[in-house]
């Protein structure tokens, strides 16, 4: 980053600023493209590989209708239909919906906060980078037909070694967490830059509510993945090296699984709901010329629905012998959770009814929303009744409700918004002819092949069979469902030739056809790379509706941060409540670091599928070397005084504060990092509760040396870094320097004194599950105590090389965080090692 | 409190009656579970776990009905956030209250 001091620019005209901007923030051509950071680029690859994965994904329901069209068909073997199902689950699931919400996200969010990024630009990059090698991994698998077969959940035991010896299993195990490492980046990016990273006035108040319903997607993404990841590797490692955390016969439990998976999976529902919500209560408003009624209480309807979407997971699982009252807790929250989202189907009802609706081809998609969407809830109301899910339960009436609420919830939501900002994204305009016979097409043909199924599910056919027999009665409904299948193939082969040949073809469209008045129609289209030539200061939701001319004002650089200086990116920060500026951010440009850390990543990954464990060890030190030269690169080496940021007034560089964004960004990721830790305590606590074959025969060695050499390290570490943060504000830098070596060596011995427990006083992992358990947990600190040594030795290399002073303590705030953090789980991990050893 | 940390925290006020709901439901389930799984109640006398699970609910519940009488009592600073704050609060309590419902319905370990 440059460290010019700042100078006062000369003003430019309006064409001068989009130069001189569009060369800031634009993305290198040919090669150079791999190193885009920028948020529009990004995005877009992001929703385009997100459309090819649907089409993969389409091509295999189709296959899986041919093969279920008339009874006894030998089209498709047992064997490849179950990788059939399983990749047409994973796909659609993990590789396009959630995907695409992100891809979404990283390409308006900026744009509908007024700024010109996000807050973490590398991180967005890395992600695609991660989605793109994780889902290829699947794919080639696929091609190479060893494809996961276990169902998109994977339940164990059937995903289990001695059921499924191949390696399809890690190939989704391997694949989908590589692909969740991507959404976990991708939460903490949106809830950073949400909080954080929005135009002059915007108060939360004032925010979009997209940008309201992003907020809560994401928080419920950072929430909901980390139970999953811990599944995921809890399950690789019972495959790859026999831990046995879910083998009932040595103290594990299939339930485990099904508890960690339906954490994440039924919140997941709900994840990818909420962006389709939100698209529906953007675009109402534009086309019916009414304000969204009740937008406080979508909010409080929204906030609700993120918390009690996580106490449903078990309504999955009706059928595996849970006690009755615990069940009925569950039901009890799936009733409620219906409140929240009829709050949003009545505001959206008041304001197509107070408003004169036009009808576009993206209210046609809310229409079909609607009434899709209401069936999927009503039948979902009927399966959180306990005695009904027992008699619908994995039947196709299961696969007919998931349908309606997926296509309905998600779907057509994001046909509806496609419809919408595709003059945005190509700049063109639309001719809707094609559009409303691929609507009518996907409409008949989504409801003639789902319908019916509801029906053969409550004659009885289960799911995930390969053929079922003449005699049974349900070959004329699925003759239906297949030919309306293939219809609704049709219908979406449609859509992308009318996308394409308006990308294409198009005449060019004026800007903001539609009237709206949120910030991303207030920019060119399709947009310039830097979004807005000057941030604007907002005084309500609808700062276009207020200004008319203000696109133009921002374009003669009137708003924020209208003159380019230092080659830097900038963007406003502000504070967090009143949307008041009290930063700039500066962002780095294009790099390649992102794509080799992915690559790194990719490495471990698949050397760990094929058991190639030295290479992963290798990769590990490859992903440490990319991350510390990453984030080398961030940051001041002078005190920098505060700059002119435009309308008279000045703020400090984000280096220069208290709270920048990396702040933000360490916090967010703790707070992951904590929900994968409670999962972890909750499957330990389960298995000892309630699985079979418990207590386990032998317990850890009862011993002080270990537990005292990681207290020890723990209580010297804090204090150290304590220390080391009074010395660096009262300007003694080596004294800082030294508390810094001191904690680098206190991580080290947390790390020592952890990784002797599986080594010297655990029984084998193999063993039983309480030993793999506690060889887990071991393995846990280890690691943070490592990557706690590793922290402070980063921060002693830049206190030695000047990045860091008494102003520009950063570093400081996030070593304090993580150090806390493993602070706390230390203790607890101590507690749960040695506590039942000491106690027996 | 340094000014951003006392920020964050009246957002963490925001959603601060489902961080009790969500205890409520961890410990409603967790308690029951374990009792359960440790042989504790019987078809005899399930009233001690009964009694036990209603203790917690109501205590829980009462929590969230304080916390939500301290919103509306507390001075007014931000009108958003306040009564968002305070409708999420009522609400919360509500949905606390009717996690319980099941208690008095269903048999405790069946």
């Amino acid at each position: 980053m440059t460290d010019q001091t700042p100078g006062a620019p000369a003003p430019l005209s309006a064409i001068g600023r989009h130069k001189a901007l569009e060369r800031l923030w634009g993305t290198p051509p040919g090669w150079g493209a791999l190193s885009a950071v920028n948020h529009s680029t990004v995005g877009l690859r992001f929703i385009i590989t997100s459309f090819v994965f649907f089409l993969i994904g389409g091509v295999l329901a189709m296959l899986i209708r041919a093969q279920l069209a008339g009874p006894e068909t030998d089209f498709l073997d047992a064997a490849a239909y179950a990788q059939v199902f399983t990749m047409h689950g994973t796909v659609m699931m993990f590789l396009f919906a959630i995907p695409a919400i992100e891809g979404l996200a990283l390409y308006m969010l900026p744009k509908l906060l007024g700024a010109r990024d996000l807050a973490f630009p590398r991180l967005s990059a890395f992600g695609y980078w991660c989605y793109l090698f994780g889902g290829s991994i699947l794919i080639l698998a696929m091609l190479g037909g060893v494809a996961p077969d276990s169902g998109w959940f994977m339940y164990t035991p059937l995903s289990s070694k001695p059921y499924s010896p191949g390696i399809n299993s890690d190939v989704w195990l391997i694949g989908v967490t590589f692909v969740e490492v991507s959404a976990v980046c991708a939460a903490v990016e949106f809830m950073t830059t949400v909080l954080k990273i929005r135009t002059g006035g915007m108060a939360l108040h004032r925010m979009p509510i997209m940008v309201w319903y992003l907020w809560v997607t994401a928080a419920m993404m950072l929430f909901g993945f980390p139970p999953l990841i811990l599944g995921s590797v809890l399950l690789e490692l019972e495959r790859a090296f026999d831990w046995p955390f879910f083998d009932p016969t040595r103290g594990g439990s299939p339930l485990l699984w099904q508890h960690l998976f339906w954490l994440f999976g039924h919140p997941e529902v709900y994840i990818i709901f909420l962006p389709g919500a939100g698209i529906i209560s953007t675009i109402l408003p534009v086309f019916t010329g009414q304000k969204l009624v009740g937008y406080a209480w979508i909010i409080v309807a929204l906030i609700a629905l993120g918390f009690i979407s996580f106490g449903i997971w078990a309504h999955h699982m009706f059928a595996t012998g849970i006690p009755h009252l615990s069940l009925a807790f569950f039901s009890a929250a799936s009733t409620l959770v219906v409140i929240p989202t009829a709050v949003q189907i009545f505001a959206w009802l008041a304001t197509l009814l107070s408003g004169r609706p036009r009808i576009t081809l993206s209210m046609l998609y809310f229409y079909g929303f609607l009434s899709t969407f209401v069936i999927g809830g009503l039948t979902g109301v009927m399966v959180a009744v306990v005695p009904f899910d027992w008699q619908a339960h994995d039947t196709h009436f299961i696969v007919a409700h998931l349908h309606y609420v997926l296509m309905g919830g998600f779907v057509f939501p994001v046909l509806a918004g496609i419809y919408y900002w595709l003059p945005h994204f190509t700049g063109r305009k639309h001719l809707e002819g094609l559009g409303r016979t691929a609507f009518a097409l996907i409409m008949i043909g989504f409801n003639a092949a789902f319908l019916p199924m509801h029906l053969t599910g409550l004659w009885g056919m289960p799911r995930r069979v390969f053929t079922y027999g003449g005699e049974m009665g349900w070959d004329l409904l699925n003759l239906i469902s297949s030919v309306s299948g293939f219809i609704l193939a049709i219908g979406f082969a449609l859509v992308v030739v009318d996308v394409v040949q308006v990308a294409r073809f198009g005449r060019r469209s004026r800007r903001n056809p539609w009237g709206a008045s949120t910030l991303e129609w207030g920019m060119p289209t399709p947009p310039p790379a830097y979004n807005i030539g000057s941030q604007p200061h907002v005084t309500s939701r609808d700062p276009l509706e207020d200004d008319p001319g203000l696109p133009a004002a921002l374009a003669r650089g009137d708003g924020y941060l209208g003159q380019p200086r230092n080659g830097w990116r900038e963007t406003l920060s502000v504070h967090m409540l009143s949307g008041e500026p009290d930063q700039v951010i500066l962002l780095p440009g294009p790099t390649l670091i992102p794509l080799w850390t992915a690559l790194a990543t990719g490495m471990f990954f698949v050397s760990f599928l094929f058991k190639l464990y030295p290479l992963s060890a290798i990769a590990f030190v490859l992903i440490v070397i990319c991350g510390w030269r990453w984030m080398w690169a961030s940051g001041l080496r002078e005190d920098a005084a505060p700059v002119d940021i435009g309308r008279g007034q000045t703020a400090p560089l984000h280096a220069m504060t208290a709270d920048p964004p990396t702040l933000w960004g360490m916090v967010f990721t703790l707070m992951a990092n904590g929900v994968f830790f409670g999962a972890l305590i909750f499957g330990y606590l389960f298995l000892w509760v309630v699985a079979p074959a418990w207590p386990p025969p032998a317990l850890l060695a009862r011993e002080p040396v270990t537990p005292l050499l990681v207290l020890a390290g723990l209580a010297t570490g804090l204090a150290a870094v304590w220390r080391g943060a009074r010395a660096n504000g009262e300007s003694r830098t080596a004294d800082s320097q030294t508390w810094l070596l001191v904690s680098a060596a206190a991580g080290a011995v947390i790390a020592g004194g952890a990784l002797a427990v599986p080594i010297f006083t655990a029984p084998a992992p193999n063993s039983h599950a309480y030993a793999a358990a506690v060889t887990f947990i071991s393995g846990y600190l280890a690691f943070h105590g490592l990557i706690a040594a590793i922290l402070s030795a980063y921060a002693w290399a830049r206190s030695r090389d000047g990045w860091i002073s008494p102003q520009r303590a950063v570093e400081f705030s996030a070593l304090r965080l993580w150090w806390l953090y493993l602070g706390a789980t230390g203790l607890i991990s101590l507690a749960l090692l040695h506590g039942p050893a000491w106690m027996s | 409190m340094k000014a951003p940390w006392r920020d964050f925290w009246r957002l963490v006020l925001l959603i601060a009656a489902f961080l009790i709901w969500s205890l409520a439901f961890i410990a409603l389930y967790g308690v029951h579970g374990a009792a359960c799984a440790a042989g504790w109640a019987n078809a005899d006398d399930p009233w001690p776990l009964r009694l036990t699970l209603i203790g917690v609910w109501a205590a829980l519940t009462l929590a969230a009905a304080a916390f939500a009488l301290w919103t509306w009592r507390r001075p007014a600073k931000d009108g958003f956030l306040r009564r968002s704050t305070m409708a999420i609060a009522v609400i919360g309590a509500l949905s606390t209250a009717w996690l319980g419902a099941p208690l008095f319905l269903v048999r405790v370990c069946a």
